[in-house]
């Protein structure tokens, strides 16, 4: 039988209204910024985890530095600092992005496309062996938004993650439609033809954002609520498969964002509710 | 790669020559032909990388950086281009609040008001230890008042300074004006709440001082606190309540 999918929203201290009281905010599931929360030792805020634990809500654990799509790889130490918090929540699930977050002499704090040829997939084939067995979970990887396509690739990032579902079956997706929306307002791509090239047992998991026109471009910054487009390209992926999480992201331009995740969760919920795949189960 | 995306000087030079700037880098001579083909796609990231960077750290030095105007932010890209970003871990906020405590006094003959905008520096060093000292995954559940026997101490993220000006009161006059101010020596507590919180208080109670001081060497009961104090019920109350406040710990 196929389950309803929990929907919920990135946990952020700017948003009280919805954590303090999820149940009532109708939050199923909050998804953590896993490297906000290292410590050599202990927690960094671990009020934060405190609070989700006392109203019971599940969580999914999200990466930024998994540096999954590169030559250099996670470090060790990285994952086994995932893999800490990833027990110590009891989280459900792990995800990062399939993106350049290092190189071996430095971090670089923010998530970049790569050279996306054959030897990368090779690499990144041996990156997820190492997420999987280091955090003993099945990483679930996010598409980028990006214009970029680096000299020398032989795929698009949208090729690469396909052809990634290939080469490794150790990873499901992390399929966040906004992105796709974006990606599609900027360059030449069909949102659609990608969500139906992922068999649908692979789909496990669906990011939401708003972003914002800037400089000609559409930017992914998690400052509005979910674009129209962005939820007509979920309302399709929900006759194709059920994601198991479905998480709204919010990471700035706070006033009325309470309110505007509120609407979002709601949307998605209402798209959930009429997905032909449930109601036929 | 990673040094073109990070650095705004490295980028510039790599614009400048990709072949001669890939020719300095240790790598097989098909990466640097790689580096070479992407100088346009690497260099294209690199404003959005440092930017994300400086307002990580400007948030964490905002009220110095407010008081040292353009010379702040000339450090700030200074920092940037000297030091490489590092795992999440290692902290860069701290690591950059205390080269910057560091350029202040290296510079303090050149700054007006310079003692207070130490001072300020010394609060955003103290704000965000307070904040970003982990702890245990345990609830800090304060059942009622601690008994008259348990032995105290301050908690992990609690600290205890000695200011040449009452800083909190001054965060937001004009930065002209930070050389006319008079000193106001004080000492501070900086503490985290439960909840997340960073609270400043001023301790001006010699009592209440005299026994924080004690309790950041070492862990006492609050009977054999009070029981040298003229006022051993002012002195409990005040302590009772900072335990409540998160500030101390069993």
């Amino acid at each position: 039988m196929t389950a309803t999918p929990l929907i919920g929203a990135g946990f952020r201290p700017e948003l009280p209204g919805l954590f303090n009281d999820p149940a009532a905010a109708g939050i199923d599931v909050a998804e953590l910024i896993a490297d906000r929360y290292f410590a050599a030792e202990g927690f960094n805020r671990a009020w934060e985890l405190d609070l989700l634990r006392e109203h019971q809500v599940p969580t999914v654990i999200h990466g930024l530095s998994g540096n999954a799509a590169s030559a250099t790889g996670p470090t060790r130490e990285y994952l086994a600092t995932i893999r800490t918090l990833a027990d110590a929540v009891d989280c459900i699930a792990y995800s990062d992005h399939l993106a350049l977050t290092g190189t071996t002499e430095r971090s670089l704090g923010h998530l970049a496309p790569n050279r996306f040829d054959d030897d990368l997939l090779a690499h990144v084939v041996t990156n997820i062996d190492l997420m999987a067995d280091m955090t003993d979970r099945r990483p679930r990887l996010e598409n980028l938004a990006t214009t970029i396509m680096m000299s020398g690739s032989t795929y698009s990032v949208e090729e690469f993650y396909l052809r990634l579902l290939d080469a490794s079956d150790r990873w499901d997706c992390l399929v966040d439609v906004t992105n796709l929306w974006i990606n599609a307002q900027n360059r030449e791509l069909d949102p659609y033809a990608f969500v139906d090239a992922i068999p649908p047992d692979r789909l496990r998991y669906v990011h939401l954002a708003g972003g914002h026109f800037m400089h000609g471009e559409w930017v992914d910054s998690h400052s509005h609520a979910v674009h129209d487009g962005a939820f007509d390209i979920l309302e399709h992926l929900l006759t194709h498969a059920v994601p198991d999480v479905i998480i709204v992201e919010r990471d700035t331009n706070w006033e009325g964002a309470e309110e505007q995740v509120r609407a979002d969760i709601a949307r998605a919920r209402s798209l959930v509710a009429a997905s032909p795949l449930l109601v036929a189960a | 790669m990673g040094l073109v995306i990070t650095s705004t000087d490295a980028a510039e030079r790599f614009r400048a020559d990709p072949v001669r700037f890939a020719g300095d880098l240790e790598m097989t001579d098909v990466e640097r032909r790689w580096l070479v083909e992407m100088v346009t796609d690497l260099t294209g990231l690199t404003p959005s990388f440092v930017e994300k960077r400086r307002r990580q750290l400007s948030n964490a030095a905002n009220l110095t950086l407010r008081f040292l105007g353009s010379r702040g932010d000339r450090w700030l890209d200074r920092y940037i281009e000297a030091n490489p970003p590092v795992p999440v871990v290692a902290d860069d906020p701290a690591r950059w609040i205390s080269w910057l405590v560091a350029e202040i006094d290296a510079h303090s003959a050149d700054i007006d008001g310079v003692a207070l905008i130490r001072s300020m520096a010394q609060l955003d060093h103290m704000r965000h230890r307070a904040f970003r000292t982990p702890g245990p995954l345990t609830h800090h559940d304060v059942g009622g008042p601690p008994s008259a026997s348990t032995p105290l101490r301050l908690a992990a993220p609690t600290d205890l300074g000695r200011f040449d000006y009452d800083v909190r009161k001054l965060r937001d006059i004009p930065p002209e004006t930070a050389a006319q101010v008079p000193p106001d020596p004080c000492y501070l507590l900086v503490y985290r709440q439960p909840g997340g919180r960073v609270m400043f208080e001023r301790i001006e109670n010699e009592a209440v001082l005299d026994a924080l001081i004690d309790l950041s060497g070492q862990a006492h009961p609050i009977d054999d606190l009070v029981s040298v104090s003229h006022h051993p019920d002012g002195l409990r109350a005040r302590l009772t309540r900072l335990y409540e406040m998160g500030a101390l710990t069993t």
